[in-house]
């Protein structure tokens, strides 16, 4: 794997939509397809806010993002130092419920699984979240 | 994201709410919906024309437009439990114009398109309704 570009900071709620469009950016200049780069940055959203809410509560907290090639493929790698959380294991949501009876919430893993092509957790040996999102066919 | 509201008049009144900027939040589009709803809006069409993306958050806030207006409408209750068993109910309250690619994405996955009618002309929204 070729590591394309990292962005760490310590990050907050607020911060995230300017750091998404810095992604954004980074990954459409690296050329990568824009539809693919669309579903990534909806991924990688969800996750940075999961990250905040329910990793570091609403506080302010260290996440680093990087970026990789593999092959034709795109991945992100997001690690935070926030308490234990794998969003690999939650439910999936029954999205044909009618909207009517549906319970709020449950879309935002539902999403980072669906826009990417693989998903990964893992707790690192210094005690981080570590997740890794790859997108197939990100580059020609 | 910024919303102004203009209204409509096509069969019935509507308000509608002209979205700019990526949905990423439940505000501003929850507390904007919700005066309307309590100034008596019946009827809200979403102009998704200038959103580029659509997080969870902002699916949280459509739904919550959808059951507001649903709660507010009781008469329609029955039609509405009909046209569920029989897979083809859509919100006559709530309708969506225009929404992006990336947007129309999520609404996707999120099966969302199933209970939301999806218009790309204005005249042909407003006469929707």
């Amino acid at each position: 794997m070729e590591q394309l570009h990292t962005f760490s900071q310590t990050l907050s709620l607020n911060d995230i939509p300017a750091l998404r469009k810095q992604m954004e950016q980074a990954m459409l200049e690296l050329g990568g397809d824009p539809d693919a780069v669309a579903d990534l940055i909806l991924a990688v959203n969800e996750a940075l806010v999961n990250s905040m809410r329910h990793g570091y509560q609403d506080q302010a907290g260290q996440v680093t993002m990087e970026l990789w090639r593999a092959g034709r493929s795109l991945v992100v790698v997001q690690r935070d130092a926030a308490r234990p959380f794998d969003p690999t294991t939650a439910p999936e949501p029954d999205t044909k419920l009618p909207l009517a009876l549906r319970p709020f919430g449950g879309m935002g893993i539902h999403m980072m699984r669906n826009f990417t092509d693989e998903m990964r957790y893992e707790r690192t040996k210094d005690g981080r979240n570590q997740l890794t999102f790859v997108k197939y066919n990100t580059f020609p | 994201m910024e919303i102004t509201t203009s209204q409509a008049n096509g069969r019935v009144p509507i308000t509608i709410l002209h979205l700019k900027g990526d949905l990423m939040d439940e505000e501003p589009l929850h507390s904007t919906a919700a005066q309307a709803i309590a100034n008596g809006s019946q009827y809200i069409l979403l102009d998704m024309n200038d959103v580029p993306y659509i997080s969870s958050a902002g699916l949280r806030a459509i739904q919550f437009v959808f059951q507001s207006l649903q709660e507010g409408n009781h008469e329609d209750n029955e039609a509405m439990k009909r046209g569920i068993i029989a897979g083809s109910y859509k919100s006559p309250h709530l309708k969506l114009l225009n929404p992006s690619k990336n947007a129309a994405k999520a609404l996707g996955v999120a099966g969302y398109d199933m209970f939301l009618e999806v218009h790309h002309n204005m005249g042909t929204a407003v006469n929707s309704f």
